[in-house]
């Protein structure tokens, strides 16, 4: 096995699964997020030599793919069959999963490219303007989208959401 | 109650379902992608391969040759229009002019040449009316593609097509050629000339590969010169049909390689290499792309002994500049919404590649850098960059007049 390959395959094993993560909240279907990383992985396998910052190369570009997953027509129209992996629907005693699949529902309810903007700058602590690079966007546009959907949250969750980001901290208060 | 959001997010992302790939898909599906594009002048030969990516993908825009449909014909761009007068082949003494004219034999259409290196030139052959096909979203019904199910190339949608190619025909300079790969070949005679013709013989010489039905063709057009005929499209072509294609090579008054942008800035030390209306092999977008230049920084090195057209493998590490012009349909990056939409703009999270759109929207230029040079050399060079009228050839500038 080449170098190329080891060094190739250490990277996948060490991110496939924070990638997997990172596409399903962009997307909020683990089917559709799963090959939304194997499609920018194998991507990846064939420049692997020319980038030189793959870590920061496949978060933007799986979060890119995952967005444009949503965009499909099939995407949409399954969306309405449960086509989605289900989710398991019993309350547990602990209520943790309770709690998970609310959160899950309401980044749902989230459009895909505000959930990205949360997603980039909260999750991988990117700043506004490498969240605006990733998504192709204005800076204005991610300022925009951060706010709405921290709010969009709170409305959601009915909770006091707390953000902290490179630029600073964010505070969204339910009323 | 009061939460911080990373811990919201990372709490939602919890408990996933075990994953359905692991690292030996993602390899899988990287060669298969990449087999894909070593094949893209071809396209034909890895038909299956990548329908088989596009289901285990579901990667919307992927590049399978096939004959076309009927009705679906195209004309390859670079057919020739006129008939030159003819000559004996002879290998220019400039690196950066063509020896020959596409021609017909047949159902095979040899276009023109399409680059030039230090040791070869190259040109496409089609088959027919093949196009390389990219297929788009699945069509209405079809179910997205999962392990257990695999749809199927006519599953697709074709988002964009352009003349496909499977064969290609490189003529190395005099004293380059190797014929090592075409060892243990069948003695064969071209114009009087001798040759070698081989079942199985890969473009690139992979020792690992072990799939057949790859014949090829190597002869002497001259004294210790050789043009060598390979395939991409297993089992199409048969022996006869490879000697009446090198039948037909004849050689023309040298004329010089033309592209469709010209630089007035680059890096430091950089020097043309190589280029024309298409990339060497892996690299390139087939008949997607318009231009290639490739610059090495300090120039490359004397052209040695060569068994393969291949002149920077995957595992090179020359510090390189590439230039690219591709139809804006291929090319998947678009300038930021809001942004001057001619300005030059660099790919986020990958600081090697930058692009520039050409005036007319419809083609894109891309730079890829080695990694070596700045995101400001980069957009230096695209911002130095002149464009001629890209879908009309005669007004394309000299390669030797495209770099400063």
């Amino acid at each position: 096995m080449s170098d190329r390959e080891t060094q190739f395959r250490d990277f996948v094993g060490a991110q496939m699964e924070p990638l997997r993560g990172l596409a399903y909240l962009t997307c909020g279907d683990w089917q559709v997020a799963e090959d939304a990383v194997l499609t920018v992985l194998a991507k990846l396998y064939v420049k692997w030599n020319r980038v030189d910052r793959p870590e920061s190369y496949a978060r933007t570009a799986v979060v890119r793919a995952a967005i444009d997953e949503t965009r499909r027509p099939w995407w949409r129209r399954e969306q309405s069959h449960s086509h989605a992996m289900p989710e398991r629907s019993q309350p547990d005693r602990t209520g943790a999963v309770d709690d998970r699949l609310h959160l899950r529902q309401a980044l749902r309810r989230l459009p895909p490219r505000l959930r990205a903007v949360l997603v980039l700058r909260f999750l991988e602590g990117q700043s506004v303007q490498q969240t605006a690079e990733a998504l192709g966007c204005p800076e204005g546009t991610v300022k925009s989208y951060t706010a709405r959907g921290l709010e969009a949250l709170r409305e959601v969750l009915g909770i006091d959401l707390s953000a902290e980001t490179r630029e600073g901290r964010h505070e969204v208060r339910a009323v | 109650m009061k939460l911080e959001l990373s811990e919201v997010l990372k709490e939602a992302k919890a408990d996933p379902p075990p994953p359905r790939y692991g690292v030996d898909d993602v390899v899988a599906a990287g060669r298969k992608l990449q087999g894909r594009r070593r094949a893209a002048w071809g396209g034909a030969a890895t038909a299956a391969a990548v329908v088989a990516v596009a289901a285990a993908v579901a990667v919307p825009q992927l590049i399978a040759g096939k004959p076309s449909p009927a009705g679906q014909t195209a004309a390859a761009p670079s057919a020739p229009a006129t008939k030159p007068a003819q000559v004996s082949l002879s290998y220019p003494e400039s690196r950066w002019e063509y020896a020959f004219k596409g021609y017909r034999v047949g159902e095979y259409q040899v276009n023109d040449p399409f680059l030039v290196t230090a040791g070869f030139q190259q040109a496409t052959i089609r088959i027919g009316d093949e196009m390389e096909e990219v297929y788009g979203d699945l069509k209405p019904g079809v179910k997205p593609g999962v392990k257990s199910e695999k749809p199927s190339s006519e599953d697709y949608e074709i988002a964009y097509s352009a003349p496909g190619s499977s064969l290609l025909l490189t003529v190395y300079r005099p004293g380059v050629y190797d014929p090592a790969l075409f060892s243990g070949g069948t003695n064969v005679t071209v114009g009087g000339k001798p040759g070698l013709f081989k079942e199985n013989v890969y473009l690139d010489g992979d020792k690992d590969r072990r799939d057949t039905g790859h014949p090829g063709l190597a002869w002497q057009y001259a004294d210790n010169a050789w043009a060598v005929i390979n395939t991409a499209r297993p089992n199409k072509v048969g022996k006869n049909d490879f000697l009446a294609i090198a039948q037909g090579l004849t050689g023309v008054a040298a004329y010089p390689a033309t592209v469709a942008v010209k630089l007035t800035q680059v890096p430091t030390g950089y020097k043309l290499t190589s280029g024309g209306r298409a990339a060497d092999w892996p690299n390139g977008g087939g008949e997607f792309q318009r231009t290639s230049l490739r610059l090495v920084k300090g120039g490359e090195q004397a052209v040695g002994r060569m068994t393969t057209p291949v002149i920077d493998d995957e595992t090179s590490k020359v510090q390189d500049i590439r230039v690219n012009l591709y139809r804006i349909d291929f090319s998947e990056n678009r300038p930021p919404k809001g942004a001057d939409q001619q300005a030059p703009y660099c790919n986020s999270g990958n600081s090697t590649l930058c692009y520039r759109m050409a005036p007319d929207g419809k083609w894109q230029v891309e730079i890829q850098g080695s990694g070596k040079e700045s995101t400001t050399e980069l957009k230096g060079v695209l911002a130095g960059l002149d464009f001629a009228t890209v879908e009309d050839p005669t007004t394309w500038y000299p390669i030797t007049t495209a770099t400063p």
